[in-house]
């Protein structure tokens, strides 16, 4: 019985000088639901890459330590290996091809032939492929997943939520695979989707498939999970069933301090008289898939305010409208004062800054040091950290390094130091790195998009922290876009929710659970129900 | 419904605005030019015949991501090194030919490998370093054939060196020898060529008739039906012209007189129906799978340079086979000079016909080699028409060849950034 599928013994990498592994064990068993968790940047995916045999591992000096699979030690040293050998992999970010169809991914590489002369004679790459048994097997995996899909359609053209299914097919359509590795699978995934998920994850457990699972939700963990296995920093922390322990218990080992009450703000800061800092009237933007239709809404100066609502609805567009980022029609009044024609020029120059929910296409240069990232904001916007030599000026490079450092500290951000690139950052620490380019602007409104999303409970912990300090310390009025409604309850002062491209209702942070739901499914002015809501 | 078959026709003209500009170009340009129907309709036959084969040679590299192969210029080089050997051992006639090919081919292959690997180590910037390696061969070919013929490397024909027996000439001429050596072997008239086609085109009905009637498969019919009626249509076209030629003297008189080489016709014909069968294939599978997405290709377990090496072989091994058509039906050669625009020339071609630097088709090849060559072969005459100055056309030449270039490019880089941003959603 006590027989492992795969055992990972003394694990050791280090990228140069850095150890992002050390001594890691892992042991999986058959038929196991295994949950591998660990905060951001703990070395979940440097141990998957491992497994998989990405060359980013060969080309960085190849890591210690050795692999048993059933009982035998054995080299895994690219894809290709690792798929012989019976390891299948569902990616957090989803390989797959947009300009294909969803049979063509599912078969990928491993393309039905037909049988002919000149496929004999010079092998299989000139064999002609046998698009019709590849639909064929297409459709039966998607329908052992228990999707529903036409396996003809363009990968490109279908929503975000089907890929994670297409991508599962894919890898049981494997015939010989033994052991999925299932990397955040939930993240971009409605609630009723991911339930789905869970359950074929079940299922597959079920007909002996071995599952490594490495989330963030700890619920889900609990749910579905066999046996935890815990990292933090690169080390083991504990392996264990999942009947031994609990949810504080798991959450106390990721980040490695007990943790206190949840987290509760104070006072609300805010007086009843005070002029609004940011008023929109009528407000629309177009942004492709999240467009809002006529927001009218309020933020007080000193007030933190959250924008909730379902994916789609329209909620992240409002800030990226205010910023000038996408065309926007409707009123804008900053401090009262309306501003025509909105680019993201004149609304920094207005002491607003913005923490976009797309961290690496226009959040960060990821090919530029931290410190670079920290102040080039402040730079071009303020003309900060710059001598002036008559018509000439320069960066001043001492002094927007002592502000990196200072912020590096002040936010916790983990890295070997502020020349180092942004690419090379964790999720986590890569949002730090936005937030604190933000505030090197010294804003006196900031907008804040998704600010947690993909990290961890230390870092998302840290961050609200230091947000809800910024408000009662400096006074800054903040503006917080999240999906996650437990998170901006917290933190907010008032919250509105967005529905359907428009403001469904302003609700204060203690409004009650029910009266969240009703709103967030836009059934409280009469609208449509869910299942439509989930469509768009 | 009058709206909707707007949409549409908007819909078509938005897909379609490359070649139908430069349908209208190429129509204005001959009427401006006042050149005559026999000339014209030559002029375009004997550049399709000469070209066409290089321009499909492209299409392979697109599809496997490696955009447009502008190191072809090292495949045409391959060619001239076959063709000057061949010449130089006294063989003439259609064995030439073929000796050139078999001559080649190794070299080609060679190149190719060694092109392919360059750019595995230079990924995304494939194009500008296809044309850097271009000039890089260029310098070392001119290096081999100006100096190391007849000093390091012994050469029998001494009519072909230089006075002082160093080198080879800079300027070599076929007549009797190489010259016609796969033209001569089914040369016809345009009217012939159409005849031949409509009757092909007959039986292909007929053949189709005959299958589907056999297959009795349900699914597909309305596509099956379709097809019959493209088919139909040219067989008319072809009955068409037939009739014409009782009707009309003239018609008769210009198809008769225009020269078409059929068997250089067939020869792009069969490359044709290769790349149509390699992209069935499991390695045109993987060509379109590492085109798309390298990075999901190799976990995938698609040796991704592999292929991308093979692509390139397949394109430096294609072009050197299109330079030795080239050459054949040209007669002369510029030793030194000859391969140099003929990445230029093949790749503005395919952009006019609606290629662009990640697709591409035998379709926008054929196309685009006629729309490109007749206003190619008409700008000196439009020049003088308009500017009475016919050095004005020839600028307009080099203008035209690298202005589609360029506008390609560009319309290429708008399409990837909308596309990323579409992604963003």
């Amino acid at each position: 019985m006590d027989t492992y599928l795969l055992e990972m013994k003394h694990i050791t990498k280090k990228y140069g000088e850095n150890t992002v592994l050390k001594d890691m064990e892992l042991h999986v068993k058959p038929h196991e639901i295994h949950a591998l968790l660990g905060e951001n940047g703990a070395g979940k995916s440097t141990l998957m890459n491992i497994l998989f045999g990405m060359p980013v591992i060969q080309e960085s000096g190849g890591f210690e330590g050795e692999i048993l699979w059933d009982g035998k030690p054995v080299q895994i040293d690219s894809p290709i290996k690792a798929m012989e050998v019976g390891i299948g992999m569902v990616h957090q970010e989803f390989m797959m091809i947009p300009g294909f169809t969803v049979a063509e991914n599912i078969k990928l590489n491993r393309e039905p032939l037909k049988k002919s002369v000149l496929g004999k004679v010079f092998g299989k790459n000139l064999s002609i492929v046998d698009f019709d048994q590849m639909e064929r097997d297409a459709r039966a995996a998607l329908k052992q997943v228990g999707m529903d899909i036409d396996e003809k359609t363009l990968m490109g053209e279908l929503p975000v939520g089907h890929m994670q299914f297409v991508e599962i097919s894919r890898e049981i359509d494997k015939k010989n695979v033994k052991l999925l590795v299932f990397d955040e699978p939930t993240a971009v995934l409605t609630e009723s989707e991911a339930k789905v998920l869970l359950k074929i994850m079940r299922k597959l457990a079920d007909q002996g498939i071995a599952i490594i699972f490495i989330t963030h939700r700890l619920g889900e963990v609990m749910d579905v999970a066999d046996h935890v296995t815990v990292f933090r920093d690169g080390e083991l922390v504990d392996s264990m069933p999942i009947g031994e322990t609990s949810m504080a218990e798991i959450a106390e080992m990721m980040i490695g301090r007990k943790m206190g009450a949840p987290f509760e703000k104070s006072v609300p800061v805010v007086k009843e008289d005070v002029p609004y800092a940011v008023e929109l009237k009528d407000f629309a933007v177009d942004m492709p898939g999240e467009q809002s239709k006529g927001v009218s809404l309020q933020v007080k100066r000193g007030e933190i305010f959250g924008l909730a609502g379902l994916a789609g609805q329209g909620k992240l567009s409002i800030a990226n409208g205010i910023m000038g980022l996408y065309p926007s029609t409707g009123k804008l009044f900053i401090n009262g004062e309306e501003i025509h024609h909105i680019t993201p020029q004149k609304i920094l120059e207005r002491k607003c800054a913005f923490v976009s929910e797309d961290r690496k296409g226009t959040g960060l240069l990821l090919d530029n040091s931290i410190e670079a990232n920290i102040a080039i904001a402040a730079i071009k916007v303020q003309k900060k950290y710059i001598h002036k030599f008559g018509p000439f000026s320069q960066v001043d490079k001492r002094k927007a390094r002592k502000h990196a450092l200072e912020m590096i500290e002040a936010l916790d951000i983990r890295c070997t130091g502020p020349a180092q690139y942004t690419r090379r950052l964790s999720g986590g620490n890569q949002q730090k790195v936005c937030v604190a380019r933000a505030l090197s602007l010294d804003p006196d409104i900031l907008l804040v998009s998704e600010p947690t999303r993909g990290i961890d409970i230390g870092a998302k912990r840290l961050l609200m922290e230091y947000l809800v300090k910024l408000n009662q310390e400096r006074g800054m009025t903040i503006i917080i876009t999240s999906s996650e409604l437990a998170e901006l309850r917290s933190v907010c002062d008032r919250i509105a929710i967005i529905y359907d491209g428009k403001v469904e209702g302003i609700l204060p942070a203690t409004a009650s659970d029910h009266e969240y739901g009703l709103y967030m499914m836009g059934l409280e002015s009469g609208g449509k129900g869910r299942s439509e809501a989930e469509h768009e | 419904m009058q709206e909707k078959s707007t949409a549409r026709l908007k819909a078509v003209i938005k897909k379609y605005n490359v070649v139908i500009f430069f349908i209208i170009l190429a129509i204005a340009a001959y009427i401006v030019s006042g050149v005559a129907p026999t000339v014209f309709l030559q002029e375009i036959a004997s550049r399709f015949c000469r070209n066409t084969f290089q321009v499909l040679a492209l299409i392979i590299p697109v599809i496997a991501g490696l955009g447009l192969n502008f190191s072809i210029v090292i495949g045409a080089m391959a060619g001239q090194m076959a063709v000057i050997h061949t010449v130089s051992f006294g063989i003439t006639g259609f064995p030439s030919f073929l000796v050139s090919v078999l001559i080649s081919t190794p070299l080609a292959i060679l190149f190719g490998f060694l092109v392919g690997k360059v750019l595995n180590k230079t990924k995304g910037n494939e194009m500008i370093t296809s044309m850097i390696l271009g000039y890089l061969a260029n310098g070392i070919y001119q290096f081999i054939y100006l100096y190391l013929i007849g000093t390091a490397i012994p050469f029998p024909d001494k009519s072909m060196m230089n006075d002082n027996g160093i080198g080879i000439k800079s300027s070599l001429g076929f007549d009797g020898t190489f010259r016609y050596s796969l033209t001569d072997v089914w040369n016809t008239t345009l009217y012939d060529f159409v005849l031949i086609a409509g009757i092909a085109a007959l039986v292909c009905v007929v053949i189709y008739l005959i299958r589907a009637f056999m297959k009795k498969k349900k699914s597909g019919i309305p596509v099956r039906i379709a097809q019959y009626i493209g088919c139909a249509v040219i067989a008319v076209l072809a009955v068409f012209l037939i009739i014409l030629r009782q009707v009309s003297f003239q018609a008769q008189f210009v198809m008769k007189f225009v020269k078409f080489p059929l068997s250089a016709v067939i020869c792009i014909l069969l490359l044709c129906l290769f790349n149509t069968w390699i992209f069935k294939t499991k390695l045109g599978h993987n060509f379109r799978a590492v085109g798309m997405n390298q990075q999901v290709a190799m976990v995938s377990g698609i040796n991704v340079n592999r292929t991308r090496i093979i692509a390139m072989i397949l394109s430096t091994v294609f072009a050197a086979w299109g330079q030795i058509i080239r050459l054949q039906d040209i007669g002369t050669m510029n030793t030194y000079s000859a391969h140099e625009q003929i990445a230029l020339l093949a790749v503005a071609a395919i952009l006019v016909g609606g290629a662009s630097v990640v697709k591409a088709s035998n379709k926008n090849a054929l196309l685009g080699i006629i729309l490109f060559h007749a206003i190619f072969a008409v700008s000196p005459q439009v020049g003088t028409a308009l500017f009475a100055d016919s050095q004005v056309g020839e600028y307009f030449r080099v203008f035209l060849a690298y202005g589609i270039i360029f506008v390609a490019l560009a319309m290429n880089a708008v399409q990837q950034a909308k596309q990323s941003k579409e992604r963003k959603r």
